[in-house]
């Protein structure tokens, strides 16, 4: 027999059915009665001070039934960055600009209308007085002093800043046989989620309101429209629907969930506004792009003596979430290689642009491709493998890291091995012909923050509870956010093995309702599998311990000979001795006469790092740790520069796999996401405006695009994680990029330091090589 | 994004698609509508009258004989085109250009008569009315007094990408334009550019693509037609090249090349078809033929291709076109 019935099983999605039959319902799918269309009207320019709105001609317009500015919201600037000791001035952003614009595409009015046209036609009668501003675009510019300030409260136009120190550095590099300076940039990408950010809002004669966004974090929306709005707490209900994908781009909170309230509360009809593609582009966030300067001192062996780091990015016009972005780029770096000596210095500038925020694979891209093109330098000057470079340096389970994060679980060194092996590594590195080569680059990340930056005291990072119904079947109520990764198909099957079902069938999700489901932080870090799951496992262990103990009243057993296993609860060694789960509920009732509801909670526990303070790179960051390997193999071609990249094999360690199928889909997507920003994704502005505004010319990989990916899955079984199991929807995302790079530079032996990798720099390094023809 | 008002008109013959665009000034026909569609939701094009032509089933044949060559209409669907058995074996630079435009889904709708009236493309042009908003200067092609391709520039930029042209200008296509009168004029697909990128073909408001007529092959003749695009599917090509090669008795008899995505209209490179025109084909004569090409090409850089590796490609590109139509 198996270990487990249900767990370790390719599961299909328990949203299947609605999503293939088109029945699934996302935040523009609602049809309210009298429901008005929501429009939004932006900055054309990219710094200006607003003089004046006139509303009036608009407001006249036949059709039009609500006209929100700045002047209808309170005083309190939106965002999530909120908990001590993070000053309050992070939240830099309303949703409807009060006196000043940052950016091209800053929101300045909202208009309600009976249909889009009219919305459309009010905008154009809205007048907006300005006073153009000087803008600066390029961080350099915004350095200097004398720079025009984006932000009064932040001198220097610095938003944010993470600078700290483990050990001694400078001595270390003193010891170093060999080392190695390098700089490195990256590019700003977009989520490109399917679905573009939508919301419903009715607001209620009562004085409540219904939200209905496409959000990864419900119950923070829920604070900050409250505050927006300037209403209690609890008069504000907000309920995910589905969600077509986020990748950490609907973790913020947005100003369209806000405004929709107050167009409905100002028009006393429900609102619904849906972005098009080219305002969701523009106006939401996206990656940071980065200059890096990383310093890599190493031992004639290979083995690691300090990394000295310093991070510039580009922050765009507000601050959003990018406290942590910049924190998790200099805290990332602890792993997967152990490090005895450490500094980092990370800062991020405004400028008049778009801003940025968090993006799968948070934070951990950018230094990654960093750290794993120097780690392959490294080992060529000192002519190591790089296989084995990386093997010698790997953290292992029970290492703790120089910030105490605390490795639990650690498939580092298998991860190597089996991508490697199924790239074909030992007959292919250095062996290909010219203009063909194989590359491999490894990761590290957090299941899950171990904080929460927005709540100061919330009461779980995670709660689920669970019911039972007359028939036997239960109803599992759990705050977390299905946003197309699957995690409710997880959770089901966390909390069916858990109580000993034989199939989810007999277990319903009802997820992310403020209103009726126990809170849970949101969707974001990689954090539900591990976080929500050993809430849902806690909970499941509560039923299945008061069924046994029916059970055993049943049987006229002791519960501790008692098992429950596939819809049965039966004495161990004696399976025909037992009573079905649905006769245990059903006698539990008849006898008790009270209702069987549990409540399971999770809290990361407080071993996993020092909780001193951000900007000291100091914080419990996570409960336990995924790693990884990918290898890539690609074919360049020496005439046209164009890099095709035929195969990735992905090997990420999961802790366990509680659904396979997700795992592996997980995998696949991240392939997508960083192959993508590897060969041809790059958010371009010029002079504040976006130009890749459209799928057109922001260029998504298509199919055809795609290389072959592998998912391999590595199983280290982990202490924390719910039946061993760690993040699997980040991770994988990070190694892609350093993988191929790593392959052109053995095909070709040029060195790819920014990206994305487009034919023409390929064409020009093999000039420059070659001697121009 | 919604699309602007206007009135809708469908004639169901090839005389009432005349008699609308004369009776209705400022009004556009709509084919695949892959193009136009986009232009009036970003405001670009914002015509009164919009004239749906897809009821006209004559316009949509794809019709050939050995005698009277191939007969596309001009609403004939860039993925049938792409897939005719005569296309492929025939005209196959044809097949390949038009199998490698935009998307499967698109290919469906698109019309090769769409496809060749194609305006030509910029990043400062093809933009919506809310990204216009804030700028102080409008360029040429919206009516305005600059080029931001190239700062002092007196004229408009834009680049012309269609696919297909340069397939049909390799395979010597002609094109039937009906007028105003009802009068139908048949002119060498060459001659239906201007090559200047405000105006890109020589169309008048009055006028309609009917159909393109290329002539049945001699004996000996191939063809090929390439694309770089910085995707595998949707792009607008950075580079493609067509060449169609006739060889007869280990000399090329004849030869037609042309490229695309190199200024404001398909080039037809007569100094590479000289290169190659009573010559045996041998890898040299091939690169010196590549190396005219390279030479004879003037880009402007477009957004993040630059002129430089434009040329690059445009080299690699014939010469690769040229080796395939020998083999």
């Amino acid at each position: 027999m198996d270990k487990y019935s249900i767990i370790g099983k390719r599961q299909v999605r328990t949203d299947s059915a609605v999503k293939a039959t088109g029945a699934a319902k996302f935040a523009g799918d609602f049809l309210l009665p009298g429901m008005l269309v929501g429009k939004i009207l932006r900055s054309p320019l990219p710094h200006a001070k607003i003089l004046n709105i006139d509303t009036s001609k608009a407001m006249k317009l036949k059709g039009v039934r609500a006209v929100a500015t700045g002047k209808d919201i309170t005083d309190v600037p939106h965002g999530i960055m909120r908990v001590d000791p993070l000053p309050p001035i992070l939240r830099d952003k309303y949703s409807l600009a009060k006196e000043r614009v940052r950016f091209i595409g800053d929101e300045v009015a909202a208009v309600a209308a009976i249909d889009e046209d009219t919305a459309m036609e009010a905008m154009e009668l809205i007048k907006v007085d300005y006073e153009e501003l000087p803008a600066v675009f390029d961080i350099w510019e915004s350095l200097k002093p004398g720079a025009i300030q984006i932000h009064e409260n932040f001198p220097g136009n610095i938003s944010t800043l993470t600078a700290f120190h483990h050990g001694d550095v400078d001595k270390a590099f003193a010891e170093s046989d060999y080392i190695l300076e390098d700089k490195y940039e990256t590019q700003r990408t977009h989520h490109s989620y399917i679905e573009p950010h939508a919301v419903t809002a009715e607001f209620y004669a009562s004085g409540e309101v219904t939200i209905w966004p496409s959000t990864q974090t419900p119950f923070y929306d829920k604070v900050c429209i409250a505050e927006t709005i300037g209403v209690p707490v609890n008069k504000v209900r907000v309920i995910k629907p589905h969600v077509g994908g986020g990748f950490g781009g609907k973790g913020d909170v947005h100003s369209l969930f806000p405004i929709s309230a107050l167009l409905s509360r100002m028009s006393g009809k429900p609102v619904q506004i849906s972005y098009t593609r080219e305002e969701d582009i523009v106006s939401t966030t996206r990656r940071h792009p980065t200059i890096i300067e990383q310093k890599i001192g190493v031992k004639k062996d290979g083995r690691i003596m300090g990394f000295d780091s310093k991070i510039l990015a580009d922050g765009g016009a507000y601050q959003g979430i990018s406290m942590v972005s910049i924190f998790v780029m200099a805290v990332f770096q602890h792993g997967p290689y152990k490090l005895p000596n450490y500094r980092c210095d990370a800062r991020r500038v405004y400028t008049n642009k778009p801003y940025c925020g968090a993006q799968r694979g948070h934070g951990g891209i950018q230094p990654r491709f960093v750290i794993e093109s120097m780690m392959d330098i490294i080992a060529e000057n000192l002519n190591l493998d790089p296989l084995e470079i990386r093997r010698i340096n790997g953290l292992h389970t029970g290492d703790i890291t120089l910030n105490k994060f605390r490795i639990r679980s650690c498939g580092h060194i298998e991860s190597i091995d089996r991508a490697a092996e199924d790239i074909g590594w030992k007959d292919k590195r250095k062996k290909l012909p010219e203009g063909k080569g194989v590359g491999l680059a490894c990761n590290f990340f957090a299941s899950g923050p171990g904080f929460s930056y927005f709540f100061t005291n919330p009461p779980s990072h995670s709660g689920v509870n669970i019911t039972a119904e007359e028939d036997g079947t239960f109803l599992l109520y759990t705050g977390s956010s299905d946003i197309g990764q699957g995690s409710e198909t997880a959770l089901a099957m966390i909390a069916a093995e858990a109580i000993g079902l034989s199939s989810i069938d007999q277990l319903k999700v009802i997820a992310a309702d403020t209103a009726t489901t126990p809170m849970d932080l949101g969707t974001y870090g990689s954090r539900l599998t591990t976080i929500a799951g050993n809430a849902a496992k806690m909970a499941g262990t509560k039923i299945k311990d008061e069924l046994v103990e029916t059970a055993a009243d049943m049987l006229e057993a002791n519960k501790e000979d008692l098992e429950s296993r596939d819809g049965r609860i039966y004495v161990k060694g004696n399976p025909e001795k037992g009573v079905t789960i649905r006769e245990a509920v059903q006698t539990r009732f008849q006898i008790k006469r009270i209702p069987l509801t549990t409540v399971g909670y999770y809290n990361p526990p407080a071993d996993t790092g020092d909780t001193s303070g951000f900007a000291e790179g100091k914080v419990s960051l996570s409960p336990t740790w995924s790693f990884g390997a990918h290898a890539a193999e690609v074919d360049v071609d020496k005439e046209t520069g164009v890099v095709k990249v035929n195969k990735v094999s992905a090997a990420h360690d999961c802790g366990f796999a509680i659904n396979p199928l997700a795992v592996e889909g997980q995998i696949e997507g991240c392939v997508s996401m960083t192959f993508g920003q590897a060969t041809c994704e790059e958010f371009r502005t010029e002079k504040g405006w976006t130009m890749t505004n459209s799928f057109l010319d922001y260029k998504l990989p298509t199919s055809e695009d795609m290389p072959d990916v592998i998912p391999i899955i590595v199983e280290s079984i982990d202490t924390e994680g719910p039946f061993g199991a760690k993040e699997a929807s980040e991770g994988a995302n990070i190694p892609t990029i350093p993988a191929i790079t790593n392959a052109i530079c053995d095909a070709i032996g040029f060195r790819v330091r920014d990206l994305p990798i487009n034919p023409e720099k390929i064409l020009r390094a093999l000039e420059k090589k070659g001697g121009e023809k | 994004m919604r699309l602007p008002k206007f009135e809708y008109l469908e004639p169901t013959n090839v005389k009432e698609i005349t008699s609308l665009l004369k009776k209705n000034a400022d009004a556009i026909l709509v084919a695949g509508g892959t193009d136009i569609l986009p232009k009036m939701k970003q405001r670009i094009v914002t015509p009164k009258f919009v004239i749906n032509v897809t009821k006209i089933e004559d316009l949509k044949k794809i019709e050939f004989g050995e005698k009277k060559g191939l007969i596309l209409g001009s609403l004939a669907t860039l993925d049938n085109i792409s897939k005719s058995k005569q296309v492929i074996e025939k005209f196959t630079a044809l097949a390949q250009a038009a199998g490698r435009i935009a998307s499967p889904q698109l290919r469906n709708m698109g019309t090769i008569g769409g496809n060749i009236s194609i305006e030509s493309m910029c990043m400062y042009f093809n933009q919506s009315h809310e990204w216009r908003k804030g700028r102080p200067h409008l360029c040429f092609k919206l009516g305005g007094d600059r080029c931001f391709v190239a700062k002092g520039s007196k004229e408009c930029l834009a680049l012309f990408q269609a696919d297909t042209p340069p397939a049909l200008i390799a395979l010597g296509a002609t094109v039937t334009i009906v007028g105003s009168t009802g009068k139908e004029k048949i002119i060498n697909i060459e001659d239906f550019y201007t090559q200047k990128s405000k105006k890109v073909n020589i169309l008048k408001p009055t006028d309609f693509v009917k159909q393109i007529h290329i002539p049945t092959p001699p004996k000996g003749t191939k063809s090929c037609y390439l694309k770089m695009a910085q995707r595998a599917a949707i792009d607008y090509p950075i580079a493609g090249a067509a060449a169609c090669i006739t060889i007869s008795g280990n000399k090329c008899k004849n030869a037609g090349i042309a490229v695309t995505s190199v200024g404001s209209g398909p080039l037809r490179l007569k100094e590479v078809e000289d290169i190659l025109i009573g010559n045996s084909i041998t890898d040299e004569l091939i690169a010196k033929a590549a190396d005219a090409a390279y030479e004879k090409i003037r880009p402007m850089p477009h957004f993040n291709i630059s002129a430089w590796y434009k040329r690059k490609l445009i080299r690699v590109l014939v010469k690769r076109s040229i080796k395939q139509a020998c083999i």
